[in-house]
């Protein structure tokens, strides 16, 4: 057990311990102290270097620390712990946190949070010696990003499903926008197509978080027409193939729905092309109130659904891998092992490069083989999905844990597998090299 | 006969880490159904009850009664663990174990 003895008032998480013992004008081990009314005191204690050095861990480590006594009353809680609470340290001393119940191993808690947001957090407990008396010794992982992340995923999983069991791009995309709205922190999504004859942009499904406002909002964009290279940001998103995010569509010269847009509360868009090039086969767009920029995951969140759908046929049906075709697993069992080995040596490959660089080949130039092996067998983004859940599972190897990394990596590399097949069913080698 | 043992327990939302401390806790209760009284409560619905509480992380269950306070958080999972660790009086032997 850990023992450790400070005097009482407990040393709070805003002190910074004084010079160890070992060090100039450290013969007697100092620590800041916090009063009642959150002023900063240096005092004087008993503390042999070692604790104070324990005490700085405990106060520096970028992980929450909370020292709990046997009835769940802090007696200490340090920056990092304070900050995943959302509450300053002096409020958190001395009031009943409770007692953590963690099992043999971690375990997930939900951070309640007023000022800072929800968030996730990783919590592990062990008893220990506080002061000469017992004590809990209880830690804090901030997990949210890593949480958010897994439910990105999950939510393209259930997507993707969704496009792969539409009978229509136009079918699927209505399936799909309030999803990414979700994800993309949008309130208002439009999608159009180009025309049959590639002339014109037909619209097609739109989702709106307050129908009201978001009617209005459609009902202005119905009003114009758009031909096929779009207008204002849309026109730019065709020329470069690549989503572009709007910050304020007020400062865009040539946005025409704009009165439209500030009536219902709208400022920032972000526009995502259906396919790329001259295969193009429409756009999303994704509208909400003023906020930062999509980070890159969220990009790849929007790339990878509008790359679905691009897979999933043209917008009036009849593509390839929809409309109630078998899954590849059930159609062709072999085929199917032979792209889970494929998707693993990718991985193999990405997760070798990510370490020493042996010399495996390229994981992307993997991807882009077992892309047109997909696409040779009429797989969908469905059927992806399969592949990368199978390998996954294959990775939890009952004798010993994953290797780190190799969770993310897969679903990075599933992202890139679903853009590949995209390309290989309808644009061929993307002009320009690569996204 | 022994006081009721009044539970508060916090969840949030439908998260499936709320959903399994809420079928444990849901559990404990319906083996000692003379004992035992639960109050749910989801925090995204009643934000200004958990700040009265002072919930900071959930799944989060309270004792109320009887004196003293308790509250506990984490893995709600072990009935053991969790009735330890909140001091009730209940006997666990008689219970199919935890779902």
């Amino acid at each position: 057990m850990t023992s450790v003895r400070p005097q009482a008032p407990y040393p709070m998480a805003t002190g910074a311990p004084g010079p160890r013992g070992d060090q100039p004008g450290g013969d007697r081990p100092t620590i800041e102290r916090v009063d009642e009314g959150g002023r900063h005191a240096p005092v004087r204690d008993r503390r042999t270097a070692g604790e104070v050095a324990f005490l700085r861990v405990i106060l520096d480590n970028p992980d929450g620390v909370i020292i709990l006594d046997p009835a769940g009353q802090a007696l200490l809680v340090n920056d990092a712990a304070a900050g995943l609470l959302g509450h300053p340290a002096r409020e958190l001393v001395h009031s009943d946190l409770g007692l953590p119940v963690t099992g043999s191993g971690p375990t997930e808690v939900e951070l309640f949070r007023r000022a800072n947001g929800p968030g996730t957090a990783e919590l592990r407990s062990a008893p220990i010696e506080w002061g000469g008396r017992p004590a809990i010794l209880c830690t804090l992982r901030d997990t949210t990003e890593q949480a958010r992340a897994e439910r990105e995923l999950a939510v393209l999983l259930t997507l993707l499903e969704r496009i792969t069991a539409a009978a229509s791009m136009s079918e699927a995309t209505a399936a799909i926008l309030g999803g990414c709205c979700e994800v993309l922190r949008a309130t208002v999504a439009q999608s159009w197509f180009v025309d049959a004859e590639g002339r014109w942009l037909e619209p097609g499904p739109f989702w709106a978080a307050q129908e009201e406002a978001g009617r209005q909002f459609h009902a202005a964009s119905l009003g114009l027409r758009f031909d096929r290279d779009g207008v204002g940001p849309l026109r730019q998103v065709w020329r470069r193939g690549a989503p572009r995010f709007v910050a304020d569509v007020a400062a865009e010269p040539d946005f025409r729905r704009l009165e439209a847009a500030l009536a219902a509360g709208l400022r920032s868009g972000l526009f995502v092309p259906i396919g790329r090039g001259p295969a193009t086969l429409g756009v999303l767009e994704f509208f909400g109130p003023a906020h930062g920029a999509p980070t890159d995951r969220e990009l790849r969140f929007a790339l990878a659904v509008a790359d679905g759908l691009a897979a999933a046929g043209p917008p009036g049906g009849g593509g390839a891998k929809s409309g109630g075709k078998a899954p590849f697993r059930e159609a062709d069992p072999a085929g199917f092992a032979v792209a889970c080995r494929g998707y693993g040596a990718a991985l193999a490959a990405a997760m070798s490069s990510e370490g020493n660089g042996d010399d495996q080949p390229a994981p992307g130039s993997l991807l882009r083989d077992l892309a047109l092996q997909l696409a040779a067998a009429g797989a969908g983004a469905r059927d992806v999905g399969e592949i990368h859940a199978v390998v996954l599972d294959g990775l939890e190897d009952p004798d010993g844990p994953a290797p780190p990394g190799a969770a993310e990596l897969a679903s990075n590399l599933m992202l890139e597998l679903m853009g590949e097949l995209a390309d290989a069913y309808r644009l061929g080698p993307f002009p320009g090299g690569g996204r | 006969m022994s006081a009721v043992i009044r539970l508060r327990l916090y969840v949030v939302g439908s998260s499936l880490r709320s959903t399994v401390a809420l079928q444990a806790v849901q559990a404990l209760c319906q083996a000692h159904p003379d004992r035992v009284s639960l109050e749910v409560l989801d925090v995204l619905e009643n934000p200004l009850r958990a700040d009265d509480d002072r919930i900071m992380a959930t799944p989060c269950l309270l004792r109320l009664s009887p004196e003293p306070k308790r509250r506990v958080f984490g893995d709600l999972s072990d009935h053991a663990a969790l009735v330890g660790a909140l001091g009730l009086d209940l006997d666990l032997n008689g219970e199919g174990g935890v779902p």
